[in-house]
C-alpha cells in the first residue's frame, strides 16, 4: 500500500506537463516519481539526508569517502563483480557527497530495471566497506585532492567556501584535507551507514520511462532490509562575519589569468526578501545582457565571463560573483564589479531592468522543469532545503508580483559590499602590492595554492 | 579530449530511436507535408519546397528548402511547451588559412554585435526577455547558433536570427573588443588549463600544419593579425543562406515554422560558396613528444590517427574504445588503476572529423610515477585484443553503453535538435541518426579485432609524455 503524504506536492500541469508527485511508502520512505517516455531511459536516485555539514571536525571528507566506497563491495558482491555486473547493463553508478546529502544515482534503459533494482539494493543496503578495496578507494580520492590543484576554477572556488565560512560548518570542504582522509576507516562508514542509511532518512527519486505502479516497486526493492531509523537533523547557525573586506590571493605561479570569487553570506529560500532579491540579481549579473556583463565583458573585454548569483540554503544562502580577468586587468576588473554591486544597492534597478527581469525569470521557467528529471530534481529541492510544497506553483507568479520598491529594497538590505570576502587565483607578487593599495579593502591575505588549509591567522595584517 | 568525447558520444547517443522509427517513416503521407509547403509558399510569397522526410521515434521530421538554397529541418515535438531554434554553417577553423587562424570562432562572436535594426546588446536583450537561452559554438568542420526558448516566441529567433544572417554591421571598436575576449577565452582554456594545454600539443603533434593540427581557438599571434576586412570578408563569403541549415524541433507547428522562416529569409538574396579546396590528408606519423604543464602528476597519452566520421569502422572503433578504455570496466582501467595501482585515471575518446580522425587514450599516473610506466601495460593490452580478440560479453556491454549514451543526448529539445543538425552536417543527412544504434548492434567480435590491428599500432601512434613543469 501506498499512502499519499498530507503535504506532498501536488501535480502540477503545466501546457499538458505533469510535474510530478511525492509518494510516502508505508514504511516511511519517501519517493518523488515523475513519468516520461520519450526516451528509454530511467534515472534513478537514492538520496540519503545529511552529507558533508555533519562531517566531524578531524573527519573532513567522511560521508564523500562513505559514498565512494559503496562501489567497494557489499556483502554479497566484490567490487570487480559489481562494476562487471553494472558496466553489463551499460550503466554507471555514480556516488558522490554533497554538503546537505549523500547520494547514488544511474541513469539506465528499462529492460535492465529487475536486475538494476537487484544491484541498487545490495549497494544500499549492505555495503562491506571491504579493507583492502577501501584503502584503494581512499588512496584514488588522495590522487584526485591533488589533481584538483591543477584546475584554478575548482581552487577559487575551493577557498572561497573556507575563506568566506571559516570554522563554521559550511567551511569544511566536502572533499577533505589529506590528513583526515588518511584517518578515515571503514568502521567510520559502517556507522556512517548505520546512522544515517535508514528508510526514514532517504528519498528515492525515479524519473523517465517508469510507470508509477513500477516505480513504487523499484523503491520498494531497493530500500528492503534498511532499518526504519529517524530522519537526520540538518539545522545551521548563521555564521557571524566580521566587518569589512578581506582578500585571499592564493598563490599559484606562471598564471596569465585570475580567477575571481567574491560574496558575502545571503538568503535561504524561506527568506522573504528571496524573490525581491532574486530578481534584482538578475539585473546585476543573471543574465549576458545584465550589468556586470555589459560592464566587464562588453564593454571592456576584461572577462569571457562573468556573473553573479544567489545559492540559497535551508538557514541561509550565499552570494557570489565570478569573473576571470588577464592578470594585468585583475584590479579593474575587481574594481568594476564592486562598484556595479555598490549602485545596485545605493540606487537600485530601474524599471526597464524590473520588467525585464520579471520577463526573463519568467518566461525561462519551462527549461527548469523540460524533462522528467529535471522536475523530480526540483520536486527534490523542496525535501532538501524545506522549501515550500507549492514553491515550483507559485515561483512564477511570485516573481511576477515583485514591485521596484520590493527589489531596491531588498537589494539595499542584502548586497554587503562593505563586508565582502574575495578570493583571487593568481601570481601574488603581481597583485598583492596593487590589491592592498584598494582603501575598501581592509586585509590582504596571501595562501599557497598547495596548501589545503587556510594559512592565514585571520589577524588584520595590511601590509 | 572534454570537446571530442561529448562528439563522440552525440553519435553514440543518436542511433537509438531508429528501430522505433523505420518502420513508421515509411507510412508517413509525404503530401500533407507537401500541402504544407504550398501552404507556407503562399503566405510567405516565397517558393518552399519539400525536399525529404522521415521520422526519430513517433516523431515526424521534415527538410525543406528555400529557393535561394537555405535548409529547413522540422521535427515537432509536444513533449514540453519550449522550442530550440538552430542555424549551422559547415565552416569552421578548418577553412582558415595559415596566419589568420581563430577568424571562424572570432567572427561566431561577432555575430553578437548587432545590426542596423537591431543595434548591439539588443539581441540578445530581446531573447533574454522573451525567456530564450542563447549562444553559439565553433569547432573544426562547423559553427553554430541557437535559440532554446518558449515555443511561443519562436518568431522572434526567426526575426533576429534571419536579419543578422544580412545585416551584421562591423567596426574597429566591436573587433578589438571582442578580440581581448577571445584572448581571454584563450586565456581561460588553454593557457591557464592544462587540459587544455595537452589537448593541442595532442592535436599539433598528430596533424602537423594540416588544419586540424591548428587550435579552433587561434593563437594569440595568430589573432593579432586578423583585419576587420578579414571578417567582413569571412562573413561575406560563407554566411549565405546558401550554405545554412536551421533546424527547429520543439512544440511547433511546420507550416507556421515554414512560413515564418520563408517569410524572413526568403528576401536575403542566394550567393554561391566556393568549393572548399580541401587539404590533402596528412602523412601518418608516429613519435614521442614531451610536454611540460603545470601538472599535480605526470600524464600519458596515446593518440592513434584513426578514420573520418563517415567511414564504416567508426562503429566498431567506438566499441573498442569502449572495451579497451571508457569506463572502471575497462581492461586498461582495471590493469593501471586497480591492478599496478600506477594511475588514477584512464580516458578513451573517438574523436571524429569530416576528413579525419584520433583514437586516444589519456592517462592519470599516481604521484611520483613515470609516465612511460604505463606505456608498456597498455601496448599489452591492445595487444591482448589484436591476438586474442574480445569476449562476447565485453562487446554486448560495449553496446548497451553506447545505446543507453545515445538516449542520454536526447533528452532536451535543444539536444535533440544538435543532434538531427551533427548527422546532418558532418554525415550528410539527417536521419542518419536513425542509423547509429542499428550500425552499433551489427558490430561483431571479428571487426573488434581487426580494427584493433589496423589501427592500433604503433605505426598510427603519436605518444605525448606530459610531465610536471616546475
Amino acid at each position: 500500500m501506498v499512502k499519499r503524504c498530507v503535504s506532498f506536492c501536488a501535480c502540477l500541469f503545466l501546457s499538458g506537463v505533469t510535474m510530478g508527485k511525492t509518494l510516502v511508502l508505508e514504511d516511511g520512505v519517501r519517493l518523488i516519481h515523475v513519468e516520461n517516455n520519450s526516451v528509454p531511459l530511467i534515472d534513478v536516485a537514492v538520496v540519503v539526508m545529511g552529507g558533508s555539514l555533519l562531517d566531524p571536525l578531524g573527519q573532513e571528507g567522511l560521508a564523500q569517502i562513505c559514498a565512494s566506497t559503496l562501489l567497494r563491495g557489499t556483502k554479497h558482491r566484490s567490487y570487480d563483480e559489481l562494476i562487471d555486473e553494472i558496466s553489463d547493463m551499460g550503466a554507471e553508478i555514480d556516488v558522490g557527497a554533497r554538503k546537505e546529502f549523500v547520494s547514488l544515482s544511474v541513469t539506465f534503459m528499462p529492460k535492465f530495471k529487475e536486475k538494476m533494482a537487484e544491484i541498487v539494493q545490495d549497494i544500499v543496503v549492505h555495503p562491506a566497506f571491504p579493507k583492502e578495496e577501501f584503502e584503494q578507494e581512499k588512496a584514488l580520492h588522495l590522487e584526485k585532492l591533488k589533481a584538483f590543484q591543477e584546475q584554478d576554477e575548482e581552487l577559487a572556488q575551493y577557498f572561497f567556501w573556507r575563506f568566506l565560512y571559516r570554522d563554521h560548518k559550511m567551511g569544511r570542504p566536502t572533499i577533505g584535507y589529506t590528513d583526515t582522509i588518511k584517518k578515515i576507516k571503514p568502521k567510520d562508514c559502517l556507522d556512517f551507514h548505520k546512522r544515517n542509511v535508514t528508510k526514514a532518512n532517504v528519498i528515492v527519486v525515479m524519473a523517465g520511462a517508469i510507470s508509477e505502479q513500477e516505480a513504487v516497486a523499484f523503491a520498494r526493492r531497493i530500500t528492503e532490509g534498511l532499518p526504519k531509523g529517524k530522519p537526520v537533523k540538518l539545522e545551521l547557525k548563521r555564521p557571524k562575519m566580521e566587518k569589512g573586506c578581506k582578500v585571499l590571493i592564493v598563490d599559484k605561479p606562471d598564471r596569465t589569468q585570475t580567477q575571481v570569487v567574491m560574496g558575502h553570506v545571503s538568503l535561504s529560500f524561506k527568506d522573504e526578501d528571496f524573490f525581491p532579491f532574486m530578481v534584482g540579481n538578475n539585473a546585476i549579473g543573471g543574465q549576458f545582457s545584465s550589468r556586470l556583463m555589459q560592464e566587464i565583458r562588453e564593454k571592456r573585454g576584461l572577462s569571457y565571463g562573468v556573473s553573479s548569483g544567489i545559492m540559497p540554503g535551508r538557514e541561509f544562502g550565499t552570494f557570489l560573483v565570478r569573473f576571470f580577468p588577464a592578470s594585468k586587468d585583475t584590479i579593474q576588473a575587481i574594481e568594476i564589479a564592486r562598484s556595479v554591486l555598490m549602485d545596485a544597492k545605493t540606487n537600485g534597478i530601474t524599471e526597464e531592468e524590473l520588467v525585464f527581469a520579471r520577463d526573463n525569470i519568467a518566461n525561462q521557467f519551462p527549461f527548469r522543469i523540460e524533462t522528467a528529471k529535471k522536475r523530480a530534481m526540483e520536486i527534490l529541492m523542496n525535501e532538501i532545503y524545506g522549501r515550500p510544497d507549492d514553491f515550483i506553483e507559485t515561483y512564477v507568479d511570485k516573481v511576477k508580483s515583485q514591485s521596484l520598491e520590493a527589489v531596491n529594497q531588498a537589494l539595499a538590505r542584502n548586497l554587503d559590499v562593505e563586508n565582502m570576502v574575495i578570493v583571487v587565483v593568481g601570481v601574488a607578487s603581481e597583485l598583492k602590492d596593487e590589491i592592498r593599495k584598494l582603501d575598501w579593502v581592509q586585509e590582504v591575505l596571501v595562501q599557497p595554492y598547495d596548501k589545503e588549509r587556510l594559512v592565514g591567522s585571520g589577524k588584520k595584517q595590511k601590509n | 579530449m572534454k570537446a571530442w568525447t561529448l562528439f563522440s558520444k552525440v553519435f553514440a547517443f543518436m542511433a537509438f530511436l531508429m528501430g522505433l522509427m523505420m518502420g513508421f517513416a515509411n507510412e508517413i503521407d509525404g503530401r500533407y507535408l507537401n500541402d504544407i509547403a504550398s501552404k507556407a509558399s503562399k503566405a510567405s510569397n516565397y517558393q518552399v519546397s519539400l525536399v525529404d522526410f522521415g521520422s526519430i521515434g513517433s516523431n515526424v521530421v521534415a527538410r525543406f528548402r528555400l529557393e535561394n538554397g537555405l535548409q529547413v529541418i522540422v521535427m515537432e515535438d509536444h513533449s514540453a511547451p519550449v522550442c530550440s531554434y538552430q542555424t549551422w554553417f559547415p565552416v569552421g577553423s578548418r577553412f582558415e588559412t595559415m596566419g589568420k587562424g581563430g577568424i571562424a570562432h572570432l567572427f561566431e562572436h561577432l555575430m553578437f554585435k548587432g545590426t542596423k535594426r537591431y543595434p548591439r546588446h539588443v539581441f540578445d536583450r530581446m531573447l533574454e526577455q522573451a525567456g530564450a537561452i542563447t549562444n553559439a559554438a565553433t569547432w573544426f568542420d562547423f559553427t553554430f547558433y541557437f535559440e532554446n526558448l518558449p515555443a511561443s516566441e519562436i518568431g522572434l529567433a526567426v526575426e533576429l536570427e534571419s536579419d543578422r544572417m544580412q545585416g551584421l554591421v562591423l567596426d574597429e571598436e566591436a573587433l578589438r573588443t571582442e578580440l581581448e575576449v577571445v584572448k581571454n577565452e584563450r586565456r581561460l582554456r588553454v593557457e591557464n588549463d592544462p587540459e587544455g594545454i595537452i589537448e593541442e600539443t595532442v592535436m599539433r603533434e598528430v596533424f602537423g600544419t594540416h588544419p586540424y593540427g591548428r587550435p579552433v581557438l587561434g593563437t594569440m599571434e595568430d589573432l593579432e593579425k586578423i583585419t576587420l576586412d578579414d571578417c567582413i570578408a569571412f562573413y561575406r563569403t560563407y554566411y549565405s543562406p546558401s550554405n545554412a541549415t536551421i533546424v527547429v524541433v520543439g512544440d511547433v507547428k511546420t507550416e507556421d515554422v515554414l512560413t515564418l522562416v520563408a517569410t524572413k529569409y526568403g528576401t536575403i538574396a542566394k550567393r554561391d560558396v566556393p568549393r572548399e579546396e580541401k587539404p590533402e590528408k596528412p602523412p601518418i606519423v608516429s613519435k614521442t613528444v614531451e610536454v611540460f604543464v603545470p601538472l599535480a602528476t605526470e600524464r600519458l597519452i596515446l593518440a592513434f590517427r584513426g578514420v573520418e566520421v563517415s567511414h564504416p569502422d567508426s562503429y566498431a572503433l567506438d566499441c573498442l574504445n569502449h572495451i579497451l578504455f571508457d569506463d572502471e570496466s575497462s581492461r586498461v582501467y582495471r590493469e593501471l588503476v586497480e591492478r599496478r595501482k600506477i594511475a588514477s585515471s584512464v580516458d578513451g575518446a573517438v574523436e571524429q572529423f569530416q576528413g579525419d580522425g584520433i583514437i586516444s587514450v589519456e592517462v592519470v599516473m599516481n604521484t611520483g610515477r613515470k609516465a612511460e610506466e604505463a606505456m608498456d601495460p597498455v601496448m599489452a593490452k591492445i595487444r591482448e585484443i589484436t591476438e586474442g580478440g574480445v569476449t562476447e560479453r565485453e562487446l554486448q556491454r560495449a553496446k548497451n553503453f553506447l545505446v543507453a549514451s545515445f538516449y542520454k543526448a536526447m533528452t532536451t529539445m535543444g539536444s535533440r535538435a544538435t543532434q538531427l543538425a551533427l548527422h546532418h552536417i558532418m554525415l550528410g543527412h539527417y536521419l542518419k541518426l536513425n542509423e547509429y544504434v542499428p550500425n552499433i548492434e551489427r558490430v561483431t567480435i571479428e571487426d573488434i579485432q581487426r580494427v584493433a590491428k589496423t589501427y592500433l599500432v604503433k605505426e598510427r601512434l603519436v605518444t605525448v609524455i606530459a610531465r610536471q613543469k616546475k
